[in-house]
Formats: C-alpha cells, sequence, structure tokens
C-alpha cells in the first residue's frame, strides 16, 4: 500500500479525475472530502461489503426455502 | 439462445432478454449480463441468473411488495427496483431483503446496476416476518 502523509486542507489526487482532500481532524475522526466523476461509486467500505455479503446470501438461497 | 449447468438445469433465452450490468454487482465486477428466471408461477420472487456464470443466480423481488413506502430518490421514470433476498437454509421465516443496495433496472434499455444508499435510512438485512416465533418443526 502507497502511504502518504498530508496536513489539513492538503489533498491527494489519484489519476486525473479523482482528489481527496484532508478536511479536517479531530481525535480519531478525519474527515474526507472526495472529488470525482459521477461514474466513479465512493463508499465507506463498510456498507460496501454488507452489500457484497447480501449478494452473496442472495446466491446461496436454496429454491425450496422460498416462499410460495 | 442456451444457458447449460445452471441450478435450473438449461434455460433457454432470446439475446433481448439479457440485462447488461456495466459495473456488475457489488463484490461481482465481473458478472454484466443477467436474465430472468421465474421462481414459480405467480411467484413475488424471481432469481437473476447469471449468463457468464451459469452456477450463480441472485433471488431478488419486488421491495415494494413488503415495504409499500420504500422509496428511491435516483430512480427514473423508465426504471424498475428490486432487491436481493436472502433465506438462511432452513429458515424461511428469517427471510431479509437488502433495501440499502437495490438493484435497479431500465426495461427501456435493458440496463441494470446496483445503488448503494449510504446515507442510514435502509438496512441491508430488513426483516419481512416478525421475529416472535421460531418454527416449531425443528423440533421434529
Amino acid at each position: 500500500m502507497l502511504v502518504l502523509t498530508r496536513k489539513l486542507g492538503q489533498s491527494i489526487v489519484i489519476g486525473d479525475e479523482i482528489e481527496v482532500v484532508v478536511l479536517e481532524v479531530r481525535g480519531e475522526q478525519v474527515r474526507i472530502g472526495i472529488k470525482a466523476p459521477k461514474t466513479v461509486q465512493v463508499h465507506r467500505k463498510e456498507i460496501y461489503e454488507q452489500i457484497q455479503e447480501e449478494n452473496r446470501s442472495s446466491s446461496e438461497v436454496r429454491p425450496e426455502d422460498v416462499p410460495e | 439462445m442456451t444457458l447449460t449447468g445452471t441450478r435450473f438445469g438449461t434455460i433457454e433465452y432470446q439475446s433481448n432478454d439479457v440485462f447488461r450490468f456495466d459495473e456488475g454487482l457489488i463484490g461481482f465486477p465481473m458478472l454484466q449480463e443477467f436474465v430472468f428466471l421465474e421462481h414459480k408461477p405467480d411467484s413475488p420472487f424471481r432469481w437473476l441468473q447469471s449468463v457468464e456464470e451459469p452456477a450463480l443466480a441472485f433471488l431478488v423481488t419486488d421491495p415494494h411488495r413488503f415495504v409499500p413506502d420504500y422509496t428511491l430518490r435516483v430512480q427514473q421514470e423508465s426504471e424498475v427496483v428490486l432487491a436481493t433476498v436472502a433465506i438462511p437454509a432452513g429458515r424461511p421465516m428469517d427471510m431479509t431483503l437488502n433495501l440499502a443496495g437495490p438493484l435497479v433496472l431500465d426495461a427501456t434499455n435493458q440496463r441494470g446496476r446496483q445503488v448503494v444508499l449510504d446515507d442510514g435510512s435502509y438496512t441491508v438485512k430488513h426483516r419481512v416476518f416478525a421475529e416472535a416465533q421460531t418454527p416449531e418443526r425443528a423440533a421434529a
């Protein structure tokens, strides 16, 4: 993993179209701003992983368990 | 066209039955083409069968049937919303719908996408039936 140190207000650019800005640092919380094209989906990792898990679960349903 | 080796045997479909998801499903970016299979006649449930991976089919349903006031701001006029359905093996009463990651489909261009509702308004595990009683036949 690439590791960079940034100060408040500084950013990182990823490719030509994505910018990640450190907006606020307060104790253990960091507020991050992300500028990206609409076609790039940006989400918290937790929700992304939960949806992935639900997708997997829905592919493992046994037909005999589906209610009438 | 024919799809062999699915969980439901061999499937016949037409090319215009195929829905294309350019970004795949979340966690399954390589799956971009799907066809719908009926679960049973008149069932509210359908299977979203992968064309590329015949072994994979995702159980889906119209969430409004279970959650009438379910709303999605991103939805366009021509689009239809579906939710994936999870049912733990042997426990149909524990069925849940993923209302935070709905599938949005547009039949006018046969395109689909999975949307993430990140604002906490809906859960990925929305229970359909009350938690009350556990099935008694489990003890039988």
